[in-house]
């Protein structure tokens, strides 16, 4: 489990424009530069290989349309 | 103490009678992105038709309905692993492409559900109108689309580990089976399940549907064998029916409430829904 990133992820889920006052200087309580990095190129493989849960990387994947299971598969 | 053993305490000269029990997967792909050309999507959304008209005949007053949330209703500050929702209605999330509804909670019967857990040593937790989400909402947006059927809401943990094992599923639907009979009242009761079959969720294998497996589940329930699910291993689940696959808890509960076998309306293993859709009706043996 990556606390801070489910977290920050699930926060985005429900307010994506969270995700454009994300930076690298953001980061704060834990949350790793490569888990900001991924959800700023909206990475599903990355942040799932970071240890995100798989079903806010499918909320998160909702909020921005992002097909999941093309990302997913393609990068896989 | 058995629930049912405490409710012959008095005098009652009705109780609630489970008519049916049902299990459907519950992807909101098959809402989302239904394609009525395909004929194999046509086939499944063909079979939820039949289950519902199935169900209008039946008539039931209340439908005590496992399903599984996916991190919407619930997140780790507080996380359940058998809940079971109060009140007098909840609202949908409208997530995953399934409209949000009005769902009304069947709230004396979810209370009496509670207390007879508590006798028989499941010590549920508890939400007052918690929202559902597509888990709950895809299915009964399919088979009750007027949402004027009370629901007992019982959210199943089956995405976050550490899971309930199969063994813990089984026996919380044997107690569910004996509050259904536990209740004092003329009920018509439905069960529904909500959830599988084989599934990866935002895995690199997302997409793919292990109908092996999948035809071997659906096999043992027609065959009315619980202790070869209840013997499967949450990791060994994992690796062949995928993340997703784990909520065949839900199935398994209510199987073990009806106490008998299943009966296979549908099976389509739908790689365009990255889901092994299946159908069944759920009968005592």
């Amino acid at each position: 489990m990556n606390l801070a990133l489910d977290r920050l992820l699930r926060k985005v889920a429900r307010d994506a424009s969270l995700l454009d006052g994300l930076d690298a200087d953001t980061a704060r309580g834990g949350i790793e530069e490569g888990d900001i990095a991924a959800l700023l190129a909206r990475d599903l493989p990355a942040l799932s290989a970071r240890g995100a849960h798989p079903l806010l990387i499918m909320q998160f994947a909702g909020a921005l349309h992002i097909e999941a299971m093309a990302s997913l598969r393609r990068e896989g | 103490m058995a629930c049912s053993s405490i409710s012959f305490v008095g005098s009652r000269s009705t109780m609630a009678h489970l008519v049916a029990g049902y299990a459907t997967s519950h992807t909101g792909m098959m809402i989302r992105t239904f394609d009525r050309e395909d004929p194999v999507q046509a086939r499944v959304h063909r079979a939820f038709g039949q289950l519902r008209e199935e169900i209008a005949t039946l008539a039931p007053d209340v439908i005590v309905m496992v399903s599984s949330d996916h991190l919407n209703s619930f997140f780790y500050d507080c996380y359940p692993q058998f809940c079971v929702a109060l009140g007098k209605e909840s609202q949908g999330w409208g997530d995953a492409g399934v409209a949000a509804r009005s769902v009304p909670i069947a709230g004396d019967f979810s209370q009496h559900l509670l207390e007879c857990g508590i006798i028989e040593g499941f010590d549920l937790a508890w939400a007052v109108e918690p929202k559902l989400d597509h888990g709950f909402l895809c299915p009964l947006s399919l088979l009750t689309p007027e949402f004027d059927i009370p629901v007992v809401p019982l959210f199943m943990n089956s995405s976050t580990p550490p899971l309930p094992t199969f063994q813990r599923c089984a026996a919380l639907g044997a107690m569910i089976g004996r509050a259904i009979e536990a209740r004092e009242s003329d009920e018509r009761v439905v069960l529904l399940a909500g959830g599988g079959l084989s599934h990866w969720v935002a895995t690199p294998e997302m997409g793919k549907v292990n109908p092996v497996f999948d035809r071997w589940f659906l096999d043992c329930l027609v065959r009315g064998d619980l202790d070869a699910v209840t013997a499967l291993d949450t990791d060994d689940v994992g690796r062949q029916a995928g993340n997703g696959g784990q909520e065949i808890r839900n199935w398994i509960t209510a199987i073990a409430a009806c106490n008998g076998r299943a009966e296979v309306l549908c099976y389509e293993p739908v790689t365009r829904w990255g889901t092994g859709i299946a159908l069944a009706r759920l009968s005592a043996a």
